[in-house]
């Protein structure tokens, strides 16, 4: 038996486990004792993680839409007629009637090849991946207030922290093996304070559960900061050397009006008190934040406020400190890094400077586009428009996953041309022209980067299944089609030309990362050890942190008579998003074979529902339908994860931008719920 | 009680493999460096350096993590019984007990082909302990570190020499032409065996809690324990005596398999049926487990509890709800 | 002559009948095995959906093999797309059955409660065919609605020679019964404590209250006999997921007494009313 030492797919935890293969075959796993991630730890997710990989279901040869149905081609055919009618649009309309979707799930060698092929081959700089309908406002909002996007500190260290504040993150059941630190700390007397609308699992451990109204928490933090300063507990010296724009902040600071805390977040002013202290005075003090910070119209903002409270009490540059994202899937933070997105370059480098542009256009060898791309949440208009005539979707299913769903599905069917490559037959590959079938990550080699900046190594354990071939493999064979000369043998070869171009991963190679555990970026030479905690002593990335006023804005999308609950979405931990993957374990799909909405049990009785009994959810968008499940909430709100693809919660969710980010604002919708009479 | 070299277990080995015997012994994974047991073709092969246990149990090898049982072929079904001639050289006392009740619960009474056929030419060559981990309480479990029976040949390793003494017929044939140790080199073995029990952590709990189990559904210690309890599953998946499947269908495009995979009694599925759900909370489920781990009424058929003392469960538990954290809250409850 | 016990094997839909808007009868010959013990239950294999555990719903005397089903998941939903003729896999018999020979020179009580009612029929047609050493036969039966009353013709038939007492939750136009949950139509001058065999099969609930009534009535524990319809899998004692406590319901039963049951009540009343 082989067992082949690899990184999970499923969240950016990046727990390690061996795959064990006999006669060809993954046959099981078990999770690494020595890693110091998960330490022989690894949640329900991981442990089935094997069983997609010889699904019979799995995409096995190219596919071209002849009619309504789908005809199998040699990957001769496929790629040309891909190639030919690339070609075709960009001379018709030209490079900016394309939108390149890429995968957070891929490696970081596939993602740079993504954007290397929207911006090198197709010339556009309209490439985006989900990061955008999830950190996004944690890439802008911590590059705006620190310098530098990411999570400040890494895993290991929340063991250490004395103060935890946890906002807007379902960690136990999102981020399990970041959870096991959190309770080791709290076992070690550290202190819990959870922020969210529902009482999740982790709020059940925590010392003080804040169950705030949804996106109050400009108004929670900006309130602890004002505590802090009047009360004298801020890091009066911190501030001073490292910190910029602290006059500005203080004045915004002393016009708040705490009187409005308690009627805007729901929580009353003597406990947002008692945790501005706590986390003033302990030491050392970490934030840990996730979607419920970030995906609202004011994401951004919500962040900075978060960005605040660490300059203001200096708990940040040192271990067991800091603002930490957790992120979702197992490589946004590379699909990120490597600049799957519309507005940077691979390392966060922007096109608008001319030096950068010149050194990618020399390595590349032709000129690259300079004008700002479109985002995910700005493609379905810009379809609808005509602006927009082909895609290239890549390890992603926007027709369930993004939000106001019916009119993404509405724009990807008025498409000229749709290329999709992934490793099922998903929502999305139903209305593509051409389907190309994806390897998956077990099935070949590359590096994913966790949330803490820990690029590690994947191996390959079998080969993909009838003729699928890894992604860098096909998107190669594309631009070679279209006339590029791109010849890599390897992903390593890809690695060396990213550590050229990027200067966080300067110093990684195939060579550094055979052995060991990874390296957490910026690794900025081949002698540097990695980075395992982020603007050290106060030396941030930007130079001085910056403090920014924040301004609280409701959710967009309005509770009213008509519309009476907010509804709050997320996950749980049994499955993975619309469940492509964990739907093919028997096991997780036991758990809730049902969609389900969780509503306080006086609200329920109020509209005539009880528990099991089916509901109506209605928004201005869209209905769909669910059981009823009790729970704990604040007043008037309501919790649905979008594990259900038969009752896909997006298309209730509402999709307007925060301006920063371009961040849609999906994670807040106002519903209406009305028992269906007679099911249960 | 025979004195083997090295070299004697390369003798060893070559007559396995002429028997036609496949010889599983520990060796470093690559990259991870964690141990497994993984298949050889001499003694040298093997990695006793660091080698305290594998992750993985030795139930693994007879019952293992997802596999088909059934076959359908359009109108012919077929059984999946993989009968394999194995030798595990190396399993520790703490696993080769656990196997012992396994064998028990899967062979005796309605006899599990699956099992059997798997587990029916399989060598016990176990290697006894000296170097316990801070996790292993082989010693309070009764399984440990010297193992008591069930072993085909058992091994010490004195590092320059080992003491091999047989348990069966089988180890009687194989032990015959080799030299008896001589008494004082049974005397240093008393000796590293006694050393050997000074080494265990001390525990912050009494075995007296481990096999006088009587903890009532009702109790507060279940809501305690469950609280903590991420649901991944890892305990039932690592311990060497879980032995509960989920079965499940796959199907192909000329077959459709049945499948049995592990399962795990802390998940709220597990114990669902059409139209009840009798254990929602994971405090009842906590109880479930522990009592089928530790009730002396339920273990009853296997003579002793069906826990060794191995020691995963406390390394993978991710909510620090295993049961050392039991056994400290019993402690604290007044034992 | 017991199939493996592990390997089942294909049988074909002989006929279909629908008993109520979502439960079906579906018989098999006679060949699937020799005979069996009425109460005892066989696991159906559909290919690719899933293996449940059913209740033989057939006497061991009859010329057919036939389960009552009803649609609740995946696995019968999948069976009810089935046509007559159609092929799925069977093994079987299992379970311990109802005590057959505690029924000499005793009056047989039976009380069922919605799909419950199948292997107490079995266990019925049964004790008919062997009347002579019978006292008498009583069914007392509870369904939802009249439209979900299982075996509708059978009962009207069984009446002529049984008594037969039924009652719904709630009623409709055309009812004319009693109105009520199944515990009220068990009255004194009904049953005879003294010398009866009990059986009860039904929800979880159903059988609590039950039992309870009958030991208000002056039943004694031992001879009250309940079939415990458990999430069974494996149907051998080795998947775990029909322990209660020490008892596997699978291979222990599905039939207990409630003499064994009250030992464990106190500690396992949860898993064994659900």
């Amino acid at each position: 038996m082989k067992r082949v030492l690899t990184v999970c797919p499923y969240c950016a935890v990046g727990c390690n486990f061996y795959l064990e293969v006999e006669d060809g075959r993954v046959v099981g796993l078990t999770p690494s004792l020595n890693h110091p991630i998960n330490e022989g730890g690894l949640c329900i997710k991981g442990w089935h993680a094997y069983q997609v990989i010889h699904h019979p279901d799995r995409l096995k040869f190219p596919l071209v839409k002849d009619g309504s149905t789908f005809k199998q081609v040699s990957w001769d055919k496929a790629i040309s007629t891909v190639a030919q009618k690339f070609l075709e649009i960009k001379n018709k309309y030209g490079p900016d009637a394309f939108a390149v979707i890429g995968s957070a799930r891929y490696t970081n060698e596939e993602n740079f090849l993504i954007q290397k092929f929207a911006r090198a081959v197709l010339g556009t700089n309209n490439v985006d991946h989900c990061a955008r309908i999830c950190h996004s406002p944690t890439v802008t909002g911590l590059s705006m207030a620190f310098g530098s996007g990411a999570m400040t500190n890494s895993i290991a260290e929340i063991e250490n922290a004395r103060m935890l504040l946890v906002v807007g993150s379902n960690t136990t059941e999102a981020h399990p093996l970041i959870a096991r630190r959190i309770i080791r700390a709290t076992k070690k007397g550290a202190k819990l304070v959870v922020v969210d609308p529902r009482k999740s699992d982790i709020a059940e451990i925590a010392d003080f559960h804040l169950k705030i109204q949804p996106n109050s928490d400009i108004i929670l933090f900006t309130a602890m900061a004002k505590i802090i300063v009047e009360h004298n507990l801020y890091n009066e010296k911190f501030v001073r050397l490292h910190t910029e724009g602290f006059d500005q902040y203080l004045d915004f600071l002393q016009q708040f009006d705490l009187s409005t805390v308690e009627d805007i977040t729901g929580v009353s002013l003597n406990l947002v008190e008692k945790v501005a202290r706590m986390y003033a005075t302990t030491s050392p003090s970490t934030i840990i934040y996730c979607l419920g910070v970030t995906e609202h119209l004011t994401g951004t903002e919500n962040v900075l406020s978060l960005a605040n409270l660490a300059l203001l009490t200096g708990h940040i540059g040192k271990p067991s400190t800091g603002v930490n994202p957790l992120r979702g899937q197992n490589n946004v933070q590379g699909a990120s890094d490597m600049a799957v997105l519309a507005e940077f370059l691979p390392g966060y480098q922007k096109y608008t400077d001319p030096e950068t542009v010149r050194k990618f256009e020399r390595e590349w060898g032709v000129k690259i586009p300079v004008n700002m791309g479109l985002t995910i949440g700005e493609y379905p208009d810009a379809i609808l428009n005509g602006k927009i005539k082909a895609m290239y979707i890549t390890g992603e299913d926007p027709a369930l996953t993004d939000p106001d769903t019916s009119k993404v599905q509405q724009a990807l069917q008025s498409l000229e041309f749709l290329v999709v490559q992934d490793i099922f037959m998903t929502k999305t590959a139903e209305m593509a022209d051409v389907v190309l079938p994806a390897a998956l990550w077990a099935e070949k080699d590359g590096t994913f980067t966790n949330t803490e900046r820990r690029i590690q190594r994947i191996r390959k354990a079998v080969d993909p299944p009838g003729e699928a071939k890894p992604d860098w493999e096909i998107i190669s064979m594309l631009a070679k089609k279209m006339g590029f000369n791109w010849d890599y043998n390897h992903p390593s070869e890809i690695m060396d030309e990213i550590a050229r171009l990027t200067p966080i991963y300067g110093g990684v190679s195939y060579d550094r990362l055979e052995n060991g555990w990874g390296l957490q970026w910026p690794v900025r030479s081949h002698e540097h050890p990695g980075t395992p905690y982020l603007h050290k002593d106060g030396n941030f990335a930007r130079g001085k942190g910056k403090f920014h006023v924040v301004h609280y804005q409701p959710p967009s999308d309005e509770r009213n008579d008509q519309y009476p609950f907010y509804l709050v979405t997320g996950r749980h931990g049994f499955h993975w998003h619309v469940g492509s993957m964990t739907g093919k374990s028997p096991e997780l799909v036991r758990e809730y074979p049902k969609p389900y909405v969780v509503m306080n049990k006086n609200e329920a009785e109020t509209i005539g529902a009880s528990e099991g009994m089916k509901v109506k959810i209605k928004s201005r968008r869209g209905e769909i339908e669910a059981f009823v499940k009790y729970g704990e909430l604040a007043p008037n709100t309501v919790f649905m994860t979008l594990h259900f693809p038969e009752e896909p919660v997006n298309l209730l969710m509402p999709n307007t931008l925060d301006p920063y980010s371009k961040m849609p604002d999906l994670k807040v919708a106002a519903v209406k719920i009305e028992p269906i009479k007679g099911e249960k | 009680m025979k004195k083997l070299s090295a070299r004697d277990f390369e003798i060893l080995f070559d007559l396995w493999r002429e028997e036609g015997y496949e010889i599983y012994g520990p060796r470093k994974a690559p990259y991870g460096g964690d141990f497994f047991f993984e298949k050889v073709e001499s003694f040298s092969e093997c990695e006793f350096d660091g080698f305290v246990n594998t992750l993985k149990p030795p139930k693994d090898f007879f019952f293992p993590q997802d596999t088909p049982t059934l076959k359908l072929y359009k109108e012919k079904i077929e059984s999946v019984e993989i009968t394999k001639k194995r030798v595990i050289f190396g399993i520790r006392p703490c696993d080769l007990e656990g196997l012992l009740i396994l064998d028990k619960f899967y062979l005796e009474n309605i006899t599990d082909p699956y099992y059997r056929a798997r587990r029916e030419n399989t060598l016990l060559v176990t290697f006894a302990c000296f170097n316990p981990l801070p996790t292993c309480f082989c010693k309070e479990a009764n399984a440990g570190p010297v193992a008591k029976n069930g072993y085909d040949i058992q091994v010490f390793d004195l590092g320059d020499v080992f003491i091999a003494v047989s348990g069966s017929k089988k180890g009687d044939k194989y032990l015959t032409h080799f030299e008896n140790a001589e008494e004082s080199l049974l005397e240093r073995l008393k000796e590293e065996n006694k050393r050997t029990l000074e080494k265990f952590s001390v525990r912050p709990w009494s075995s007296q809690n481990l096999h006088n189990f009587n903890i009532t559904k009702d109790s507060g210690i279940w809501r305690e324990l469950g609280k903590y309890c991420l649901k991944c599953g890892g305990c039932n998946f690592l311990c060497p005596t879980c032995s509960c499947f989920n079965t499940y269908d796959l199907t192909f495009t000329d077959y459709v398999e049945q499948r049995r995979e592990w399962d795990s009694c802390l998940l709220e599925g597990y114990h669902k049926m059409a139209g009840s759900n009798p254990k929602p909370d994971a405090a009842s489920r906590m109880h479930f487990r522990f009592e089928c781990k530790l009730s002396p009424e339920i273990n009853k058929p296997y003579g002793r509890i069906s826990c060794t003392g191995c020691g995963r469960c406390i390394q993978t538990c991710i909510g620090d709800a295993h049961i050392e954290s039991l056994l400290i809250l019993m402690e604290k409850e007044g034992g | 002559m017991k199939r493996h016990l592990f390997k089942p094997i294909m049988a074909s839909i002989r006929k279909i009948v629908k008993e109520t808007p979502d439960i079906k009868t579906f018989y098999f010959d006679r060949s699937l095995w020799e005979s069996h013990i009425p109460g005892q239950f066989a696991e159906l294999w559909v290919p690719g959906a899933g293996e449940i555990p059913l209740s033989i719903a057939s006497s061991p005397g009859e010329n057919h093999i036939a389960f009552t089903v009803k649609k609740v998941g995946l696995v019968t939903s999948e069976l009810f797309n089935k046509q007559e003729g159609d092929r799925i896999a069977i093994r079987g018999p299992f379970g311990n059955g109802f005590p057959l020979e505690k029924f000499k020179g005793k009056e047989l009580v039976f009380v069922g409660g919605g799909i419950g009612l199948p292997p107490l029929m079995s266990t019925i047609i049964f004790a008919l065919n062997s009347r002579n050493s019978l006292k008498g036969i009583t069914l007392f039966y509870g369904a939802r609605t009249p439209d979900d009353i299982v075996y509708k013709k059978q009962l009207e038939e069984l009446s002529k020679e049984i008594s037969v007492y039924l009652t719904v939750d709630s009623g409709n136009d055309s009812w004319d019964g009693p109105i009520g949950v199944v515990t009220e139509i068990i009255t004194p001058e009904r049953v005879n404590p003294k010398n009866s065999i009990a059986m009860v099969c039904g929800p979880g609930i159903m059988m609590y209250f039950t039992v309870k009534k009958l030991m208000n009535l002056g039943f004694k524990a031992s001879d009250i006999y309940l079939s415990l319809e458990h999430h069974m899998k494996c149907a051998v004692g080795k998947c775990g997921h029909c322990r209660i406590g020490p008892y596997y319901v699978c291979t222990d039963g599905p039939v207990f007494s409630y003499e064994s049951l009250e030992e464990i009540e106190k500690k396992y009343a949860g898993d064994i009313w659900r």
